[in-house]
């Protein structure tokens, strides 16, 4: 349902209550330690993509910073994505040093030649006989749970955890039937910045910061003599705002309208086009899934969807973008941000979709332009509450979505 | 690489490229940012008529750089890198957003595919 004119999106959402929210979880260690206890060690976590195991024996690790874990992903010869603590059982050894292979069918540990196949099972034990009673069978590789969901792997490192895959992801779970396939990653970047993970998150997930940290610059008039003057932003005001049990959705829109440059329109000429650059201007075609643009919304350029605890996934047409946060310390985080795109069919084709990944990469830049001098300037002498208005409900959600999680559990009720 | 002559047709762009033909993503942004304004105003004002051009010839060659022979690779990363500038440039007559805070090296390249 679209927000009718002159009301708040708070009325579809009363529980949220209206109230500042404490600076603590951005701030406090004594937080930060329950969240990574109570949400990062519990929750299902997207560690990566099907296609990044392609095939049987492809495998990566993924280094948890907090809670502190190495995690093997690997496709068995079975074709199963599975994943394992990267320690070897026999006495506690690293087994794989390298970020990522291929092809291989197992993996002998570097320190006393121990082998696991690619299933995680123990397959061979150098001088086996010298051993007293070696348990073979129970001495694979330690198991986490890892599901994937449209093409997205998810581990959890609770060893039973509250909510299967499906129930954790509730509503969203059967909204994007296939949406995600075909894409292939186009960019792939990192960043390790001085903030909580949350700040990031936060920004994502609401269009109030546009105005100021994505600005038309100033234009020279000798700039604006070759190239014409910039064409005018609207005023960015959410259309769409969707708040689900864990994870919370956003559109925003673009202006359809605004006149195409020369490139634009060869990027057209040759169907490179995304909503994040070109956003539609009519109704919500059929051919979208129900979880993009889910509000119909006209002049849709793309969503946010925040998926709990720390992933944050742009959906526009022919592109997505995740930037998955990993806190290494209350105001240390890690982020993987990956650019999926159409995949392109010749070098001309290539070439255009540069222009649409430096774009996106821009933006991003700018994002993170803010974040180390909030998190600096909020010290708990200074402020101990922040503000939120309508146009931040999603911000509020996540806070209480958190909240519930750290005191009650994932089947807990949402917590003001 | 070492710099051999474009394809046929473009040798007018041969100029730019010691300078633009640069093989990663990485690479081409680091030169956006760090070149002057002017730098890029003469490498975009050039190029800008001759793109429709370049795609044309370039449309016939896979999507990988490395399956091209080596005048057009250079053709291709010229193209890559008018790309790189050219919404910068047309919106804003900039080489870069504002990132005083968060300087361009921050931002770390990963190999798409791969874990991090």
């Amino acid at each position: 349902m679209n927000q009718p004119a002159n009301e708040q999106w708070i009325r579809n959402y009363p529980d949220l209550g209206t109230e500042q929210l404490s600076t603590d979880a951005a701030t406090s260690p004594e937080f930060f330690e329950r969240e990574r206890d109570q949400v990062f060690r519990r929750s299902w976590l997207v560690v990566g993509r099907q296609q990044d195991v392609a095939d049987s024996g492809d495998w990566f690790l993924k280094e948890v910073p907090s809670p502190k874990a190495s995690v093997l992903v690997m496709r068995g010869d079975d074709g199963v994505i599975r994943a394992f603590y990267n320690t070897c059982k026999h006495r506690g050894s690293k087994l794989v040093h390298k970020n990522c292979g291929s092809g291989v069918k197992g993996f002998s540990c570097p320190l006393h030649g121990w082998v696991y196949d690619s299933s995680g099972n123990l397959a061979f034990v150098p001088d086996e006989n010298e051993f007293y009673q070696l348990d073979k069978p129970a001495l694979g590789l330690t198991k986490i749970n890892c599901e994937v969901w449209e093409g997205f792997i998810f581990i959890n490192l609770d060893p039973q955890p509250q909510l299967t895959l499906k129930e954790f992801l509730g509503e969203i779970h059967d909204s994007y039937n296939g949406y995600f396939d075909g894409l292939e990653e186009a960019s792939h970047y990192t960043v390790t910045a001085d903030i909580n993970w949350k700040l990031l998150f936060d920004v994502s997930v609401e269009a109030y910061h546009v105005f100021s940290i994505h600005p038309i610059h100033p234009v020279s008039d000798e700039t604006e003599k070759e190239v014409g003057k910039p064409p005018e932003i609207p005023e960015i005001k959410l259309p769409h705002i969707v708040l689900h049990e864990l994870h919370r959705l956003v559109t925003v829109p673009g202006n359809p309208f605004r006149p195409q440059s020369p490139v634009e329109q060869l990027m057209i000429k040759y169907g490179v086009v995304s909503s994040f650059t070109f956003p539609e201007p009519g109704e919500k075609p059929a051919d979208l899934p129900v979880g993009v643009n889910p509000g119909n919304v006209p002049a849709w350029s793309f969503d946010v969807l925040g998926m709990f605890p720390n992933n944050v996934v742009l959906t526009g047409r022919g592109i997505y973008v995740t930037i998955v946060m990993w806190p290494e310390a209350v105001d240390k985080t890690f982020f993987d941000i990956r650019i999926y795109m159409k995949p392109v069919n010749n070098m001309a084709e290539r070439i255009c979709r540069e222009a649409i990944i430096a774009m996106t990469r821009d933006v991003m830049r700018e994002d993170f332009d803010h974040v180390e001098p909030q998190q600096s300037a909020l010290s708990p002498d200074a402020i101990q509450y922040i503000q939120l208005s309508d146009q931040e409900l999603a911000v509020r959600h996540g806070y209480a979505a958190l909240r519930k999680v750290m005191n009650e559990g994932f089947r807990g009720e949402l917590v003001k | 690489m070492s710099i051999v002559n474009l394809p046929e047709g473009f040798e007018d762009l041969q100029r730019f490229v010691g300078k633009w033909s640069l093989a990663t993503e990485q690479e081409r942004m680091q030169m956006r940012v760090h070149s002057s304004m002017d730098e890029i105003s003469e490498f975009y004002n050039t190029l800008s008529p001759r793109i429709e051009e370049m795609l044309a010839h370039l449309e016939q060659f896979p999507a990988q750089l490395e399956a091209l022979p080596e005048a057009d690779q250079q053709l291709a990363t010229l193209g890559l890198s008018f790309m790189e500038c050219s919404r910068i440039f047309e919106m804003w007559g900039a080489q870069d957003v504002h990132c005083a805070n968060f300087p361009p090296e921050r931002l770390g390249f990963a190999p798409t595919g791969s874990p991090a």
